[in-house]
């Protein structure tokens, strides 16, 4: 017999690019998330193990057209390979979240919502530099060679309004909470590398794309010519998979404990975005966040687009 | 990297040619959670060969098979403890101490060393009490029950621990030590105690845990 249990425990794994085929370092994430999953319930713990997939932007809705479908339905069979995977894989997530949910979407829209109604999100132009296949945007500053620092890829010039999260006034309040909380950020050597990229000034995040240029995404609530920025969205499903705003109990239990395991290509999002975004909503920060390495093949070092099976973005 | 490449890790061939539990166990122990690691398939197969087939499974397969060949497969009640008897006992004491710690850091290299650490003790005292000679003597039956009870006890302890990192496997071999509870109710700090096998229940007959690959048979281009 099970005795009473010894607490809450909440670990996720990144949400997978859709568009991705499943590879060795998504398997890594993952299985070691199973595990620490399984180490806790039998220490006693009620855990909670959430993992799925990232299932907007272009990427998606360009794979879809070439194949003359529907881009959810694009989604629908290309989630398969990774629900299989970690079928086969034992692994034994309480839940999948993808962002094309309904209970997904609703969490994003009201978060939105509710930050344009507090004055966090505002109106502003945009000037700078695009990189189609990342998605990304990139500053005068950021380029490499006049290339995306990430793909070294061409960019193109861009001059629009967007929507934007006032993330810079929350810049000390971050470099205060991962100098106090020495478990935050781990290993070590990933929350040095972030308290020196918060040396350098935290501009505000960009949170929208027009939809002329991108038509799949969560639609913003309050002007429908725009749809969410895919980190935006993706972010969000660490709350909303586990009933944010639903006014479920399971949320309040849960999110305290937070364990996000990321690859250490996504360890800006969810160290800097992430954090400042829960702290415009009024929630905590994770717990904490560990970034693991990447795996070469017999001896060879990945290429970019190799490397990037976490996300799309660097 | 080219695309040939790309396929021979492809997690469906890894787990079709290794199996899940091997995949999930060299990931893991291979390299430090948050450092970068190199996949090798001879690296993997050395794994499998040393750690799983030699340590773990040899472990497993000629103890049980000793319990069956002895005792007509019924796990036998245990005499007084010797001194080596307790000595190994607190090899299990001491990784259940470890074990909690090095999961709170993310250190599933380390967690599992020290569960090998435990399996390379069970390896040691099945060597050092030499059951089969102890089978040769009347006399020497209490001293036989005991050595054979405390190494299928120790098999139990390690399923318990590896079950995270090893699901299936560690099933089985929870099953074929003729235990009806189920392993995903059990609680590491109360049934990790030493003394929860009981005698009297009957094993089953080994089936092999890790086959030892041979290297010459497997091809990846
Ligand atoms: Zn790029």
């Amino acid at each position: 017999m099970r005795p009473k249990s010894k607490g809450f425990f909440y670990v996720t794994t990144p949400i997978y690019y859709v568009n991705d085929v499943p590879h060795i370092g998504h398997a890594y994430t993952t299985i070691a998330a199973d595990i620490l999953t399984r180490f806790k319930r039998l220490e006693g713990y009620q855990a909670f193990f959430l993992t799925g997939t990232d299932e907007h932007g272009q990427k998606v809705e360009k794979a879809a057209q070439e194949r003359g479908v529907d881009p959810k339905a694009h989604c629908d069979e290309m989630v398969k390979r990774f629900q299989s995977l970690w079928q086969r894989l034992n692994i034994s997530n309480n839940d999948f979240i993808r962002t094309t949910e309904p209970r997904h979407k609703k969490v994003v829209q009201q978060i939105l919502q509710d930050l344009y109604d507090r004055g966090e999100i505002y109106q502003d132009s945009y000037e700078g530099w695009y990189c189609v296949p990342c998605e990304r945007f990139w500053t005068e500053k950021d380029l490499a060679g006049g290339n995306c620092p990430d793909c070294l890829r061409e960019v193109v010039e861009i001059l629009e309004k967007n929507y934007f999260f006032r993330m810079s006034k929350y810049q000390s309040w971050l470099i205060e909470h991962i100098e106090k909380n020495d478990r935050f950020i781990l290993p070590t050597s990933r929350r040095n590398e972030i308290l020196g990229f918060l040396h350098g000034p935290l501009e505000d995040l960009c949170i929208s794309r027009p939809k002329k240029r991108l038509r799949w995404g969560i639609e913003i609530p309050f002007d429908t010519d725009y749809v969410t920025y895919v980190w935006f969205d993706a972010l969000i499903n660490y709350v909303s998979g586990i009933g944010y705003g639903s006014g479920e109990n399971a949320f309040s239990h849960f999110w305290p404990q937070a364990i996000h395991l990321i690859g250490k290509d996504i360890l800006t999002t969810h160290t800097v975005y992430w954090p400042t975004m829960l702290q415009g909503i009024g929630l905590t920060p994770p717990g904490m966040v560990f970034a693991h390495g990447w795996w070469t093949v017999e001896g060879k070092r990945c290429p970019n687009r190799f490397r990037m099976w976490w996300s799309r973005t660097g | 990297m080219s695309k040939s490449l790309q396929n021979v890790v492809e997690p469906n061939r890894l787990i079709d040619t290794y199996g899940a539990d091997a995949v999930r166990y060299f990931l893991m122990r291979e390299v430090p959670f948050g450092l970068d690691g190199d996949f090798s398939h001879a690296a993997m197969v050395n794994r499998i060969n040393s750690d799983l087939a030699n340590d773990l499974g040899n472990l497993f397969s000629r103890t049980l098979s000793m319990v069956i060949r002895y005792f007509e497969g019924t796990i036998p009640a245990p005499s007084p403890p010797a001194e080596i008897d307790r000595r190994f006992q607190e090899v299990s004491l001491k990784v259940l101490t470890q074990l909690p710690e090095q999961m709170n850091n993310l250190s599933f290299h380390r967690a599992l060393a020290t569960i090998w650490e435990m399996i390379g003790a069970s390896n040691k005292y099945v060597d050092e009490t030499a059951p089969w000679s102890l089978a040769k003597e009347e006399k020497d039956r209490p001293r036989l029950s005991t050595v054979l009870y405390q190494t299928l006890e120790s098999l139990r302890i390690i399923a318990l621990l590896l079950a995270p990192f090893m699901p299936s496997s560690s099933e089985k071999i929870w099953v074929q030590l003729g235990m009806e509870e189920n392993l995903w109710e059990q609680n590491m700090e109360e049934n990790g105690k030493w003394g929860g096998l009981k005698p009297g229940k009957k094993v089953v007959k080994p089936t092999p845990l890790f086959p030892r690959i041979d290297t010459t048979k497997i091809s990846f281009e």
